[in-house]
């Protein structure tokens, strides 16, 4: 039976329910009376720099991926044989590892060993079986995504097969094997390595780092090599999957026409207990508090300035982001005005917020990059510098006006408009500034009208007070 | 064509770009596997992130048509090893569908909507404004051009500059997508804020473009498009590749461009003026909060003068989908080999639409396993995963795997064959049972997504079919014991399929089965095949005016026609060692003669079209096949000689692009069917002399090879036909390592004497 649901839906809507299950797994589910039966899915767990080991950045993204391939129990095809490769791989790829840092030749027997291992263990597993159970509740292809500093897991089913799909989901966190860990750390970090590669703002963005978080793995710089130098055992990139896939350090989001209650019982049954949680965790060591630096760099693909301001932990992420806006986002925004004002021809104008990955540590990061086609030749960073500067000693003086906060709202509202137009953008949308900021659902969903002109110059004066601000010059050579 | 939503729009002004972004906030990935993201990282700093996909490790071929359960180490089926947890009730026999409302405006705008959109607290509103006009309406480019300045165009005189920035101002997004036959405008906003939204849209639709804009407005944008449409091929190639297909562009992307850096001002104010009317578009809104009575009263109110009832209702216009092409189009690329396998979605107003879905589901099964992954996994001898992407703005769905180029012809045969296997094998009721609930499943997500819904009801409008066919196709699969198979295997066993291949190279042996596709670096075109008829057609007309220019300069109709072949002494330099110095006799029958000296040295080469023979000193060498034929194609490509095939009629030439070099514009003509190889000359359009000569050769060993030469000091031989004596001569694109000196030129073909 079908049955038209216009006349079931209601303009009064539930509230967002956040709960955490006995596993320690916190959840937020987004109802929507009225809406089919299906529901979108997402986990975010934490990844980047601040969780990967020295010498095996990359890691954190690549065991959540290898995690993909099936688990110990689903898709093997003969265990002990598979366990047996594993190892023979793992001591291989132990011995490449370490004749490249030693430089030497990788022998043409290893080499060939390692492809025959990889691929008799590819054929005692079955790297679908995973992803064939999911398709069976039915659900839509899982998709594991990726920001800098966390990856994400969505999935859409329907609600009659929530248990099913949690229980797969239980199954991968609970019994990871980690099929081709080595290969996907290698895709990893050439993924990693493109980007950084592609963007010729990272030079820059790397200086910024090491000035505001110095020897912190927040503050290390972009990896220059696919090969990592540091041997990967299996026992490590277990243990850090279990640090990022740990119940209390994933938030999970579920929007769709279901009732709320129903599906927070059926969660709360399924994600009971974990074996990864018996320990406690024990969160990595904050940097160093902020001070002011400078630093100027040479060559590169671009002449330009960046300014990173460590945001204090008690602003409002909204009031920051609206201050980000008014003051970068866009050419009728301040800096934008203000440099042309003084006569300043800029390429490129771009705030971000928040840079860094650290929850408590989050930087707010202003890049200017200098008019191509101002051949004017020699200081042109250091023009900038001064510029930029006094415009952000401006910025902190006087309270923005209100038609200008107005536009910055509107832009942002649009941003978040897009963002939320669809179940899995709003579960992205929610997570992300839940996981980052330790919001709650209410607090990320609000009007932005809600934040008021006052507490946007406090993030202003707040943030660009100088002492928190570094600052890095790049001059292009001609 | 489709835009990331928050695609910086400062193109114009004093900022190059600018924007403010979340470092992490919103993921993009990859829209088919393997590829490099699409989206431009720096325009909003979102990251482009890949989407997971198992890789296939090798495995035994399944032969069972049914999906076999995963077997664990326990020898236990997944069920088994994973038990679920928890009732949640059964999988939902009735579904709620937000009904669509459909209202017919004064103006002859439908707006269809649900009587109210269910939304979660603070939900945005969505609408999408489909404009019954697409690609392939008005010149090439056009549409996508019209678009871009639809949205994008920025004046000061306009409030936000742009629709898009005026949109910003409210909290509003617009993405634009152009398909085959429509194009659509899909806006978010906050939902209360409706209302602005509709007045923002009508006051920009109203108002075509002035023509009178200022040049270097227009052309900002103009390029970026161009730019654009480049860059997406280059960042992720198969995507483009995809997209290409499903627009039915297979014209070289390359031709694409050169046609929108073609388009003026005025053309794009005159189409949309013509196409940008509110009769025959269909406005679908989702509006939390808002009933459908309330949205049709608001735009009524809202949308005047765009909603001219003057104009009256018109007819709204039937949107049928074109043919779809079927064959195997191969773009060769430098990276690994994609596939990707085109079927047509079926519709849902199609009175077998449950049963082709279900067959459907059959075939591809998400994209795991399925009858087409379980013939893949045949051929490769290990699991395969495809990529499944959705339709979208078009009637196809497209599966995408990596695959070894060997595979691809037997991966087309196969399609039929799994194809033709429903008839003689039709789906079991496991297999049945289980197609029916994965086809339920992706529809219902699909219609629970407001973007989906909006899409699904937008379509529908254009072809007549009434709502309630959403909520009757859901009910028929939910009881697949009724669905009248016998009837549809027929049907879709006679689907027409297409496969398209990136990377690689086709297989020699298959040329009539592979139509070639390329873009800029990659090689020739078979531009006869590839260019739409009637836009080649254009092209070719044009082509020919400025070739009959090009005749007159050369010494006339009369003169070039007798001219078979030539005799030509040329002395080379480099700059690096002793000149050369080449006398070549060549007739056009295909014979040729050359003596190179160097130095005291003298090689004499006797070539025809079965090979040759070089002498030198008393030895006598032979000349392969390949490289006398390379020799021959060579020197029959003398400026002149090519002017004279032309005026026998026995070579054409298309008009890729107008431009202007040093104040004198130019005309670049690429050679029909002339060849294996890319043949363009650039003509001066004045004067009618070639200026340039330029090859593009596919060598499988060493790739794209790109000679240029470039021509001056044109003489007149005898009085009558005219030559270049002098030219330069680089090499891919690289700075001219030739300096070309012609001593003598004899207008004649060489007798049979001269040529042994």
């Amino acid at each position: 039976m079908v049955v038209a649901a216009a006349a079931s839906a209601t303009a009064q809507q539930p509230a967002p329910r956040a709960l955490t299950t006995p596993d320690g797994s916190r959840f937020v589910l987004l109802p929507v009376p009225g809406a089919p039966p299906v529901v979108s899915w997402l986990i975010v767990t934490p990844a980047g720099p601040a969780e990967d080991p020295d010498g095996l950045e990359g890691l954190a993204l690549a065991v959540a991926r290898a995690s993909m391939a099936g688990t110990a129990r689903v898709g093997s095809r003969n265990r002990a044989t598979e366990e047996d490769l594993l190892a023979r791989i793992e001591e291989n790829e132990r011995r490449r590892t370490l004749l490249r840092g030693a430089g030497q030749q990788v022998p043409e027997a290893l080499i060939n060993s390692l492809r025959s291992d990889a691929s008799q263990a590819d054929a005692v597993a079955d790297r679908l079986a995973w992803e064939r159970a999911l398709r069976q509740v039915p659900a839509l292809p899982s998709r594991l995504q990726r920001t800098d500093h966390t990856t994400l897991l969505q999935l859409s089913a329907p609600v009659a097969g929530l248990g099913r799909v949690a229980a797969l989901l239980l199954a991968r966190r609970e019994e990871p094997i980690l099929r081709g860990i080595h290969d996907e750390l290698r895709g990893a970090r050439a993924e990693l390595l493109a980007v950084a590669t592609e963007d010729p703002w990272t030079p820059l963005r790397d200086e910024i780092r090491s000035l505001a978080f110095g020897a912190h793995a927040a503050g290390r710089p972009s990896i220059t090599e696919v090969e990592g130098f540091r041997p990967l055992s299996r026992a490590l990139a277990l243990e850090v999957f279990e640090r990022t896939q740990r119940p209390e350090r994933s938030l999970h989001v579920l929007t769709g026409g279901f009732d709320a209650e129903m599906v927070a019982a059926v969660l709360v049954q399924a994600f009971a207990r974990s074996a990864l949680s018996v320990d406690p965790f024990v969160p990595s060591p904050a940097p160093p508090a902020p001070r002011a630096r400078t630093s100027r760099l040479t060559g590169g693909a671009v002449t330009g300035i960046a300014v990173a301001c460590r945001v204090p932990v008690d602003l409002d992420p909204d009031a920051v982001m609206l201050a980000m806006t008014w003051l970068a986002g866009g050419d009728e925004s301040f800096l934008s005005r203000r440099l042309f004002a003084h006569g300043m021809r800029v390429g490129q104008l771009r705030g971000t917020y928040p840079f860094g990955g650290l929850r408590d540590s989050a930087l707010a990061l202003v890049e200017v990059g200098a008019d191509e086609r101002d051949t004017r030749d020699g200081q042109r960073a250091e023009r900038l510098f001064v510029e930029v500067d006094a415009a952000l000693a401006a910025a902190a003086a006087e309270p923005p006006l209100p038609a200008e906060l107005a536009t910055a709202r509107g832009l942002l509202a649009a941003q978040r408009a897009a963002q939320r137009s669809t179940p899995q953008g709003l579960c992205l949308y929610v997570a992300l500034r839940c996981a980052r900021f330790g919001m709650t659902p209410e607090q990320v969903l609000r009007s932005l009208e809600t934040v008021d002109d006052a507490a946007v110059f406090r993030a202003l004066q707040e943030m660009l007070e100088p002492e928190r601000r570094v600052r890095v010059t790049q001059e292009k050579k001609s | 064509m489709s835009r990331g939503r928050r695609r910086a729009a400062w193109l114009l002004g004093f900022v190059a770009a600018a924007s403010c972004v979340w470092d992490d906030a919103v993921v993009e990935t990859r829209p088919v596997s393997g590829e490099r993201p699409a989206e431009e990282v720096a325009a909003d700093r979102e990251q482009a992130v890949e989407p997971f996909v198992v890789p296939p490790p090798p495995a035994p071929p399944a032969g069972a048509a049914e999906t076999p359960p995963a077997a664990t180490s326990t020898g236990a089926t997944v069920e088994e090893a994973v038990p679920p947890p928890g009732p949640l009730g059964d999988a939902g026999q009735d579904v709620a569908v937000p009904a669509a409302q459909v209202a017919m405006l004064d103006g002859g705008l439908l707006v269809v909507a649900p009587s109210r959109a269910p939304g979660f607290a603070g939900a945005p509103g969505l609408l999408r404004l489909t404009l019954p006009v697409g690609l392939r309406a008005g010149k090439p480019g056009l549409a996508e051009l019209a678009a871009e300045v639809a949205v994008d165009l920025k004046l000061p005189t306009r409030p936000g500059g742009s629709l898009r920035g005026a949109l910003a101002r409210i909290g509003a997004s617009i993405e634009v997508r152009v398909a085959r036959a429509a194009t659509s405008l899909d806006v978010a906003f906050p939902a209360g804020r409706y209302r602005e939204v509709l007045e923002l849209l009508a006051s920009y639709l109203v108002q075509p473009l002035d023509p009178a804009v200022p040049a270097e407005t227009f052309d900002a944008l103009r390029v970026g498009l161009a730019a654009r449409l480049g860059r997406e091929w280059l960042r992720a190639p198969m995507s483009a590749m995809v997209d290409r297909m499903r627009t039915g562009r297979t014209r070289a992307l390359a031709d694409v461009i050169s046609q929108i850096s073609l388009r003026t001002a005025a053309e794009v104010a005159v189409f949309q003026r013509a196409h940008y009317l509110a009769p025959g578009c269909v406005l679908a809104m989702w509006v939390p909060g808002a009933t459908q009575a309330d949205l049709v009263i608001g735009v009524a109110a809202s949308m005047p003068p765009w909603l001219d009832a003057r104009k009256g209702a018109g007819l709204m216009p039937l949107l049928t989908p074109p043919p779809a092409q079927t064959g195997v189009f191969w773009a060769p690329y430098e990276g690994p080999v994609q596939v990707a396998v085109f079927v047509p979605q079926p519709s849902l107003d199609q009175p077998l639409a449950a049963e082709m879905l279900v067959l459907l589901e059959c075939l591809t099964h998400d994209g795991l396993a399925g009858r087409l992954g379980l013939a893949l996994e045949g051929l490769v001898g290990r699991d395969v995963s495809f990529d499944l992407l959705s339709p979208g703005e078009t009637d196809q769905i497209a599966l995408v795997a990596r695959a070894d180029e060997k595979v691809v012809v037997p991966l087309w045969e196969a399609v039929s064959q799994v194809l033709g296997s429903f008839r003689t094998r039709p789906p079991a009721d496991a297999e049945l049972r289980d197609a029916a609930a994965r086809a339920r499943f992706r529809l219902m997500e699909e219609v629970s997504r407001p973007d989906g819904w909006l899409r699904l009801v937008s379509r529908l409008a254009y072809r007549r079919a009434t709502p309630d066919v959403l909520a009757k196709t859901l009910a028929r699969l939910a009881v697949p014991s009724k669905l009248e198979l016998e009837a549809a295997v027929p049907l879709f066993a006679d689907t027409p399929v297409a496969l398209a291949v990136v990377g690689g190279e086709p297989p020699v042996q298959a040329p009539r089965l592979v139509q070639l596709m390329t873009d800029g670096v990659l090689p020739r075109a078979r531009a006869g095949q590839l260019v739409p008829p009637g836009d080649l057609r254009d092209s070719r007309k044009e082509a020919e005016r400025y070739m009959a220019t090009a005749v007159d300069a050369f010494g006339g109709k009369d003169a070039l026609r007798e001219l078979h072949g030539y005799r030509e002494v040329v002395v080379s330099d480099t700059g690096v060692g002793p000149s050369v110095e080449t006398t070549t006799w060549f007739r056009d029958d295909g014979r040729l003669r050359q003596e190179i000296r160097i130095l005291a040295t003298t090689v004499t080469a006797t070539i025809d079209t079965s090979g040759g023979v070089e002498t030198s000193q008393g030895r006598r060498e032979p000349v392969a096949v390949d490289e006398a034929r390379s020799r021959l194609t060579a020197a029959a490509r003398h400026p002149s000689m090519l002017v004279a095939r032309f005026a026998r009629g026995e070579t054409e030439f298309r008009l890729l692009t107008l431009r202007v070099v040093a104040g004198r514009e130019q005309a670049v003509l690429e050679e029909i069917g002339g060849g294996p190889d890319t043949v363009r000359l650039t003509l001066d359009t004045q004067v009618g002399l070639v200026r340039a000569l330029e090859v593009r050769t596919w060598n499988p060993e060493v790739g794209a090879i790109v000679v240029r030469e470039e021509f001056s000091d044109y003489r007149t031989i005898g009085g009558l036909v005219r030559a270049p004596f002098l030219r330069t001569r680089s090499l891919d694109e690289g700075e001219p390592t030739h300096a070309l000196r012609t001593l003598e030129f004899d207008a004649a073909a060489p007798t049979d004497e001269a040529l042994k």
